[in-house]
C-alpha cells in the first residue's frame, strides 16, 4: 500500500519539473523569435509560427485546458 | 445512511461548483481575448507591418522574459497551493508580485520614451498606447488580485481541498501572458 503522503510528495516534484521544462521551452521560443526578427525576412509568418506554440505551452500546461473536458484537478 | 448521501450530495456540488467556476473563467477570458485581437487587427490595418525605429526592442525582451518568469512562479504557486505546501505558496506569489511590478516598471519606461517618439495623437501612438496600456491595466488588476490572495492564504487557507480562488488569479495571469506574446512580437519584431 502506497503511503499518501510519499505519493503527494512525489506528485509535487513531477509537477515542479514539468512547469520547468515548460518554462525553459518558452524562453527558448522567445528568444528564438527575438533572433529571427533580427535576420529574417518574410517576420510576420515567423512570428506567428512562433507565438501560438509559446500561447499552446502556458494554456496546456500552466492553465490546464484540458480540465474544461472534464478532467480534474 | 442520511448523513452518508448528504456527505456524498456536497461533493458533487463542489466540484460542479468548481466546474462552473472554471467554464466561467474561461468564458471571461474568451471575451478578453477578443478585445486584445481587435487592437492587434486594428494595429495591422492601420499600419500594416510597419513598426516604429524608437522602441527598444532588447527591452521589450527583457520584460517578455521577466513576465515569462512570473507564468512560472505563479505556476509553483497554484502547485504549492494544491499540495499543502504554504511557505512555497507564499514564497512563489510574492516572486510573481514582484516580477509583475519589474514588467510593469520596464512598461513605463517604453511609456516615457513612447510619450516622446509617437505621441498618443499618431497612427502608431494609437494602436501602441491602446495594445499596451490595456495590458498593463490587466497586469495591474492581476496584481491586486494576486496580492489578495496571498493576503488571505498566507496562514494557510488554501490546501489540497480547496484552492479555487488561487486557480482562478494564477489563470487570470497566465492569460496576461499569452497576451503578451502576441503584443510583443505585434509592437517591437514585426517589420
Amino acid at each position: 500500500v502506497s503511503d499518501p503522503t510519499v505519493d503527494q510528495a512525489a506528485s509535487h516534484r513531477g509537477k515542479i519539473t514539468l512547469g520547468a521544462v515548460v518554462f525553459a521551452g518558452l524562453i527558448c521560443l522567445d528568444v528564438l523569435e527575438y533572433i529571427v526578427a533580427q535576420t529574417a525576412q518574410q517576420v510576420l509568418v515567423w512570428m506567428a509560427l512562433l507565438a501560438v506554440p509559446q500561447a499552446a505551452l502556458i494554456a496546456v500546461f500552466y492553465m490546464h485546458v484540458r480540465q474544461l473536458r472534464g478532467g480534474d484537478r | 445512511m442520511a448523513a452518508g448521501v448528504r456527505e456524498l450530495g456536497q461533493i458533487e456540488t463542489a466540484e460542479y461548483r468548481l466546474r462552473r467556476n472554471r467554464l466561467g473563467l474561461w468564458l471571461f477570458i474568451a471575451s478578453e481575448s477578443f478585445l486584445f485581437a481587435a487592437i492587434i487587427s486594428a494595429r495591422f490595418y492601420l499600419l500594416g507591418t510597419q513598426r516604429s525605429e524608437d522602441l527598444s526592442q532588447p527591452l521589450g525582451l527583457l520584460i517578455s522574459l521577466v513576465l515569462l518568469t512570473s507564468s512560472l512562479t505563479a505556476y509553483r504557486a497554484e502547485t504549492s497551493a494544491a499540495h499543502d505546501d504554504v511557505r512555497g505558496f507564499v514564497r512563489n506569489t510574492a516572486a510573481t508580485i514582484t516580477l509583475g511590478l519589474v514588467f510593469m516598471g520596464g512598461v513605463a519606461l517604453e511609456f516615457r520614451e513612447g510619450l516622446e517618439a509617437f505621441p498618443p495623437d499618431t497612427l502608431y501612438g494609437t494602436a501602441f498606447f491602446s495594445l499596451v496600456g490595456l495590458h498593463a491595466f490587466h497586469v495591474l488588476t492581476g496584481l491586486v488580485a494576486l496580492a489578495a490572495v496571498l493576503w488571505v492564504g498566507r496562514d494557510g487557507r488554501f490546501g489540497s481541498a480547496d484552492y479555487w480562488p488561487v486557480e482562478g488569479v494564477v489563470k487570470y495571469w497566465h492569460f496576461v501572458d499569452v497576451a503578451w506574446v502576441f503584443i510583443f512580437p505585434t509592437l517591437y519584431l514585426v517589420k
